[in-house]
């Protein structure tokens, strides 16, 4: 009877993890079915046609997503490192919990929220849609995510290894950011590229803030076009060759993401 | 064969009664030297509470310059507690707080006008787990000279770093590849570049922290050996859990228990006639 | 039980077991020499193999217990203690034989004159023996200084019986055989004496670390 019950646990557990894996194969397949069909070098450098004209690609979401992605990780890279090292470094009492408090709710809040937060107080003030404020409320939704993984991977070196840094005579804020940081490097890049995946995805809050641009610019006081935005308003319409320029853009962003997450396994798998 | 030698070595030598004279005189020296001996290291009066929790309770001790000083006791005892107000590590504990003096070379390192990082130089400190940089071995060592300035060119930071490998008897397993990283080394090895990199910022104590807890014989038979040697530059403390550790390599022993300092002597008397039964009773394993 | 208390104990009996015998040993030759008994001494001789082996088997316990359980402080002090004085008992058990092979001449021959001092002398050292074991066994540091002092009894009256010898072996040359073979016995009782004391220094140094052995500070 131990020995069914046993069996009977173990088949469902094996279903389960099946089912899951199916569903992300089915995905992964159906996007490289279509993607790989729809893709070619045009994609990766012609600008999008008139409507009702096939061809072209989508050289100007390509370069607005990297550029707005760039910029929305230099912005958020250094507030999110500092606010982490604070919080596990220097943050005791009740400054240090209001602060984790108020990253936990952010990670909380829908993007689409941060969207129309920088909608008010970037693109209506500058009467216009731009880059800046479309890489403004990615780097918002990174920071939580890079905060906690910094801070977690901070509060994992070892203790001993900052006393023994003061014992050499090092002042303290030498030891954070010489031997602290350095020995969490690993650990915060993937948090880093993680997040960075993360927000490549993102559509909704650039949707209120970048727009979108039909032509490439590298102004970022203008729209821009972006692949998740892109794919949004080519799937939805009625062209046919509009539907497959959309599976060749979500195709490179599922490559894109997947390369990430590969490289973050890479990282932690070199450390141990 | 050792006995062999032994023997032969024996026929060598002076004939047995100029031998034992001469002994005598030697230990009456010994003794001698042993009250002119000079103090680095003081405790007066010394009390440590975390919080509300007295750690440590009027702790008095005098510890001689150029001399390997063990703390033995039960786990929670305060020998690690006690070496750690020896370079203010306790500080770095929110809720820690100190009464009483620490005397380094006849100063108060509580005292404050006292520079807390250049006290830490002054100070060294390995521990019980390695604690290498995820650095080069190079810069391991370096990292310690950079921040105190000591190197004034690149010749004699070179100098430096060979000088403290040498020294921690690390320099000919790693001379070849002084640009790998230092996690590669073996646990012995990582424990000895620590110690290389805590006698490369020319530090006057250095304390260890149950420094072979982790290691095995043979590892902690080459730490144990540098102990001995460092003693003949530095004023060596060292908290050990492993008795036998602490007669091989101390001069001087000190026993704490439940926060107390309970007797210091040399060590040998400490370990063949302790005048405290508490003493007694944890060192014959009849404690508890 | 501490895993070194069974060998300390283990090492104790026997230590017990060995002075006993020895013990028993001086007791005969004493009683053998006065009442002019061979066989009583015989017995010694053939019964000191035992004495032998309980050495050798101390020897080789206190060593494992130094290697296996490195004793510290009264542990330590302890089994060096059992150690030395294995070898000091063994050496007392010895000259019990030793005398005991100068009784079979001088048994051979007639008495030299009645013995007065002879058994007083015996009689102390046995006595001193005993007690110097019985302070090792109990760790009774008082009962080892009395013992200690009484080493001067023996003594005089080891000077007291020499004298007495030579003036009767001057006077008549056809004793100087019997009274020779009873210097020898003196001196070995004289001996005994001595290493009881031996026994004493090491029950001081066990129980109070102190090493009084060629030191002026034995009291």
């Amino acid at each position: 009877m131990r020995k069914l019950i046993d069996k009977f646990v173990f088949t469902i557990c094996s279903l389960s993890t099946v089912l899951v894996l199916s569903i992300l194969a089915l995905i992964i397949i159906y996007i490289f079915a279509n993607g790989v069909l729809a893709i070619n070098l045009d994609f990766f450098t012609k600008l999008p046609k008139p409507v009702g004209e096939d061809g072209g690609g989508m050289v100007n979401a390509i370069v607005g997503s990297i550029i707005m992605v760039t910029l929305a990780a230099l912005i958020s890279i250094p507030i999110s490192i500092g606010a982490a090292i604070y919080l596990s470094e220097f943050g005791k009492g009740f400054l240090a919990t209001i602060v984790r408090f108020l990253v936990d709710v952010l990670a909380g809040v829908p993007s689409i929220v941060i969207g129309i937060f920088v909608y008010t107080i970037v693109v209506l003030p500058m009467k216009r849609f731009s880059a800046i404020a479309g890489a403004l409320a990615l780097a918002i939704i990174m920071i939580p995510t890079v905060v906690r993984a910094t801070e977690e991977a901070l509060r994992l070196v070892p203790q001993t290894l900052r006393e023994a840094a003061l014992a050499l005579g090092a002042p303290y804020w030498r030891v954070v950011l010489e031997i602290v940081v350095l020995s969490a490097r690993s650990s915060i890049i993937s948090g880093v590229l993680l997040a960075i995946a993360r927000i490549a995805g993102e559509t909704a809050p650039l949707l209120f803030t970048a727009l979108g641009n039909r032509f490439l610019v590298t102004v970022l006081d203008r729209p821009m076009a972006s692949l998740p935005v892109q794919i949004y308003s080519y799937a939805v319409s009625p062209y046919d060759d509009w539907h497959r320029q959309a599976w060749a853009a979500t195709f490179s962003l599922v490559i894109f993401i997947l390369l990430i997450n590969l490289s973050v396994r890479f990282f932690f798998r070199t450390k141990e | 064969m050792l006995v062999k030698n032994r023997n032969m070595e024996n026929t060598s030598l002076e004939s047995k009664e100029v031998k034992e004279v001469k002994e005598v005189k030697e230990s009456k020296e010994n003794k001698e030297e042993a009250k002119n001996l000079k103090v680095e290291v003081e405790a007066e009066n010394l009390n440590f509470f975390y919080g509300e929790k007295q750690a440590l309770y009027s702790i008095n001790l005098k510890i001689p310059e150029k001399s390997v000083t063990a703390f033995i006791g039960p786990s929670g005892c305060g020998k690690s507690t006690f070496l750690r107000t020896l370079n203010r590590m306790n500080d770095i504990i929110v809720s820690a707080r100190v009464e009483g003096k620490i005397l380094l070379n006849n100063q108060n390192i509580y005292a404050p006008n006292v520079d807390v990082v250049d006290l830490r130089r002054r100070v060294g400190m390995v521990f019980q787990k390695s604690t290498p940089f995820p650095k080069s071995i190079f810069d391991n060592i370096v990292y310690g000279i950079k921040i105190n300035k000591l190197a004034n060119s690149r010749t004699e930071l070179q100098q430096m770093v060979e000088q403290a490998l040498k020294q921690a008897a690390l320099w000919d397993e790693v001379k070849d590849r002084l640009n790998d990283s230092a996690l590669a080394l073996s646990g012995g090895q990582q424990q000895r570049l620590c110690i290389a990199r805590t006698l490369a910022v020319m530090p006057e104590v250095i304390l260890m922290d149950e420094p072979c807890s982790a290691l095995d014989p043979i590892a902690t038979e080459k730490i144990e050996e540098l102990i001995v040697e460092l003693r003949e530059k530095y004023t060596v403390i060292i908290v050990t859990h492993n008795m036998q550790q602490a007669s091989r390599v101390s001069d001087y022993t000190a026993f704490f228990l439940l926060g107390q300092l309970i007797e210091f002597d040399e060590t040998e008397k400490i370990f063949t006639y302790p005048k405290e039964k508490k003493t007694e009773d944890y060192i014959t394993g009849r404690f508890g | 039980m501490r895993i070194i208390e069974a060998d300390l104990n283990k090492l104790k009996e026997k230590i017990n077991l060995m002075g006993i015998l020895t013990q028993d040993a001086i007791e005969q030759v004493v009683k053998a020499l006065v009442e002019r008994n061979t066989e009583l001494s015989e017995n010694v001789i053939t019964a000191d193999d035992k004495i032998d082996v309980l050495e050798n088997e101390i020897d080789k316990l206190a060593t494992d217990v130094m290697v296996l359980r490195q004793p510290a402080a009264g542990d330590l002090r302890f089994t060096i203690t059992c150690l030395h004085t294995a070898g000091i008992i063994e050496r007392v058990a010895d000259h019990a034989v030793n005398i005991a092979k100068h009784i079979r001449v001088i048994n051979n021959e007639p008495p030299l004159k009645p013995y007065v001092d002879l058994p007083k002398m015996g009689t102390i050292t046995r006595e001193m023996f005993r007690d110097s074991l019985q302070a090792l066994i109990t760790g009774d540091v008082n009962l080892a200084r009395l013992t200690i002092r009484r080493d001067d009894q023996v003594d005089d009256l080891f000077h007291l019986i020499y004298d007495e010898l030579l003036e009767v072996m001057q006077k008549d040359p056809t004793t100087v055989k019997r009274g020779s073979e009873l210097l020898f016995v003196i001196k070995h009782l004289e001996r005994m004496a001595d290493y009881a004391t031996n026994i004493c220094e090491m029950v001081i140094y066990m129980m109070e670390g102190k090493v009084i052995k060629h030191t002026q500070e034995a009291f």
